[in-house]
């Protein structure tokens, strides 16, 4: 698995990006107030405002036990509904498409995700560090359909 | 936070990230179909000859005509990788 990355970055913001996978011809891409797009299809994430009928994607477990976030990983998998592991951009991509409401990643470079982040945005999700700040230099990101960021967020922190 | 980057800058923008994608995932197909070899750099990440060359075809694409090229884009420098790397294919043969 695994695709070509672009964004545009001006002034400290992410606005436009492109995500192609060339072996399935899978295109997401987004610009700034200009919604995101599959292949030209405008595509939305889900509107599931309830922990425990969300479906919580994951990327290689081994590495969030490495980054010392392991208990916010498992209170995340024992509140929702589904679990999957997937990684990189495709988990991105799922949550931008509705089939996912979170996606959690670590141990990332800004080039790993800054087309994931303007791509989820306008696809009416949110994009944040661990922490909450809408960026893509903290090494670590939480992609959600937007309602429940804030849950997962507390999850992650154990708040 | 605003953008001073209007609706129509950002579609051609767009437009040329999306011809650049292109041009680069066309040339990692070629390697994605017939093989390539994994190597570490410095940092201990993986990078590919596919790669290296997907990101000169980036380059090359948006060096013709793109929106903004008039700028001295050092922000754009800074988020390229220092090296391109890889992603599962390289971490799934163990090199991550």
């Amino acid at each position: 698995m695994w695709a070509t990355l672009l964004a545009l970055e001006a002034h400290g913001e992410i606005v436009a990006g492109v995500i192609l996978n060339p072996v399935t011809g899978e295109l997401y891409a987004a610009r700034k107030g200009g919604g995101a797009r599959l292949n030209g299809r405008r595509v939305s994430v889900s509107s599931i405002g309830d922990m425990w009928s969300a479906t919580f994607l994951h990327a290689g477990l081994r590495l969030y036990r490495k980054a010392g976030v392991w208990d916010g990983i498992v209170r995340l998998v024992d509140a929702t509904e589904r679990q999957r592991g997937f990684g990189d951009y495709l988990g991105y991509a799922l949550v931008t498409e509705g089939k996912a409401e979170m996606y959690v990643e670590v141990d990332v470079k800004p080039w790993d995700l800054a087309p994931c982040k303007i791509v989820v945005e306008e696809a009416g999700g949110r994009f944040t560090d661990f922490a909450g700040q809408p960026t893509i230099y903290s090494g670590n990101a939480l992609a959600s359909n937007g309602r429940l960021h804030e849950a997962a967020l507390a999850l992650l922190a154990g708040r | 936070m605003t953008t001073a980057l209007d609706p129509a800058t950002l579609e051609r923008a767009l437009a040329a990230a999306t011809e650049a994608a292109r041009a680069a995932g066309a040339l990692a197909m070629k390697y994605y179909t017939t093989g390539f070899e994994v190597t570490i750099k410095p940092d201990d990440t993986p990078v590919t000859q596919a790669d290296r060359e997907a990101e000169e075809a980036i380059v090359a694409t948006l060096g013709r005509g793109h929106p903004l090229d008039h700028r001295s884009d050092r922000r754009h420098q800074e988020l390229r990788a220092p090296d391109p790397g890889v992603g599962d294919a390289a971490r799934a043969r163990g090199a991550r």
